[in-house]
């Protein structure tokens, strides 16, 4: 059997030793290198197109006239307000109801998630019962009103109440005679909105101002305000706030 | 006679071809090596390149964003006016206008002479339950329910109950309202479109 003589390779040894190392080096330091140059790229490409996003918002911020855009934020307020303003609510449904020759017989309006201990009480109430538990969407205000008068003063309350400037929706109506008087039980909502922020809103585009919220805030801006009320802030937790 | 055997030759010839083996291999490790080593170089100046790129990306997008939040005001004031359109634009959208059925129900009653004892809508479900003095009031009352002013805003109107009591008739009339939206009601005599 002939030997292996390893005298041939010999010389040939330390090239063969730096082939095989570098071809072992390669995994160690070029395919991290790629992930690197991978990630980079991925960084650029991202940042690349949010800045194209904010330079769009830069140029649709320039084009925004602050002082007009302020004016009908103003007057939405009104329509939309950011809380839910129970009391100038209470004195607009109240006064609607007068305008019309109606009398307000009761309010009810569905306790929150913290409720007073007064209101905890008057939700055993029937009605109140009957209120909560209909499901409330949190940025509505759902209260029941009970009137009494004339079924044509009612078609006008009705008619006032659509055409209120604080937006409030009609759920269900339901009308009882009572003497030569009716009485009428409405259940209304009224919506309410805070400005509502979340993810990467420096980079977000400013939303248009479309032809539609234009015809809406033209249609908004024609409504008559009954619930613009200023109504003084009294100490809360005494016996006797009057 | 002594023969001439030339060794020599032969074996510097395979020195010579080992030599140039040699020469080759070391050539070839040393292109591998230098491939190797500028491929490396490309993607460490490629690299570079985008870290500069980046750097000079991320240096714009702060002049940016602190040029955005400059003019935050203006943003916060567009972003709740859009939102707070949107949602009144929903309201008017999705609300039903039920002054309509009141007016409608109003005719009603007075054209046939009816009287109402009770009425009700909720969603799209309108009842109606009251008395009538004749049977020619209550033709009345069945013709203009289904008069085409009539049918446009109440549909699938059914007489559920009819009983008569003396000569009054007393009846329960269910139907589905159907008009929705108010800005739609309110435009016509009020939005130019």
């Amino acid at each position: 059997m002939k030997k292996l003589d390893f005298s041939d390779i010999k010389p040939y040894a330390i090239t063969i030793l730096v082939v095989v190392v570098v071809i072992l080096v390669i995994p160690f330091v070029i395919k991290p290198q790629l992930e690197r140059i991978r990630e980079k790229n991925l960084e650029v490409k991202e940042g690349r197109q949010r800045l194209v996003r904010l330079d769009q918002k830069i140029e649709d911020l320039a084009k925004i006239d602050e002082v007009d855009e302020s004016l009908k934020l103003l007057e939405v307020e009104k329509a939309v307000p950011s809380e839910k303003r129970i009391s100038q609510l209470i004195l607009g449904v109240s006064a609607i109801a007068s305008e019309s020759g109606l009398s307000v017989n009761e309010m009810s309006f569905k306790p929150g998630l913290v409720a007073t201990a007064s209101a905890q009480k008057s939700s055993t109430s029937e009605k109140s019962q009957k209120l909560t538990d209909q499901q409330e969407n949190k940025n509505q205000v759902t209260f029941e009103v009970s009137l009494t008068g004339a079924l044509r003063r009612f078609d006008d309350f009705l008619s006032r109440l659509e055409k209120a400037k604080r937006l409030m929706s009609v759920d269900s109506v339901e009308t009882k005679r009572q003497g030569s008087n009716y009485v009428f039980n409405v259940t209304i909502s009224a919506p309410f909105k805070a400005l509502e922020s979340s993810g990467d809103i420096i980079a977000d585009p400013v939303p248009a101002f479309t032809e539609l919220h234009q015809r809406v805030f033209s249609f908004l801006s024609q409504l008559k305000d009954y619930t613009s009320i200023t109504i003084p802030a009294l100490p809360t937790g005494v016996t006797n706030p009057f | 006679m002594a023969q001439e055997i030339n060794l020599v030759q032969e074996i510097a010839e395979e020195e010579i071809k080992k030599g140039v083996y040699k020469k080759k291999l070391n050539l070839a490790t040393l292109v591998f090596v230098g491939t190797v080593l500028a491929i490396m170089l490309l993607f460490f100046v490629y690299w570079l390149v985008l870290a500069g790129s980046a750097s000079l990306i991320n240096s714009r997008t702060r002049d940016a964003e602190s040029r955005i939040l400059q003019e935050n005001r203006k943003e916060i004031t567009r972003r709740a006016l859009v939102t707070k359109l949107d949602e009144a634009n929903k309201l008017l959208k999705t609300s039903s206008p039920y002054s309509l059925s009141i007016t409608k129900l109003l005719t009603l009653l007075n054209n046939s002479k009816a009287t109402l004892s009770e009425s009700g809508i909720t969603g799209s479900e309108f009842r109606l339950v009251g008395s009538v003095r004749n049977s020619s009031g209550f033709k009345r009352l069945a013709d203009d329910l289904n008069s085409p002013e009539m049918t446009e805003v109440f549909a699938d109107v059914a007489l559920t109950s009819l009983s008569s009591s003396g000569a009054s008739y007393d009846f329960v009339i269910e139907a589905r309202f159907l008009p929705t939206g108010l800005l739609t009601e309110l435009q016509g005599d009020q939005l130019p479109q």
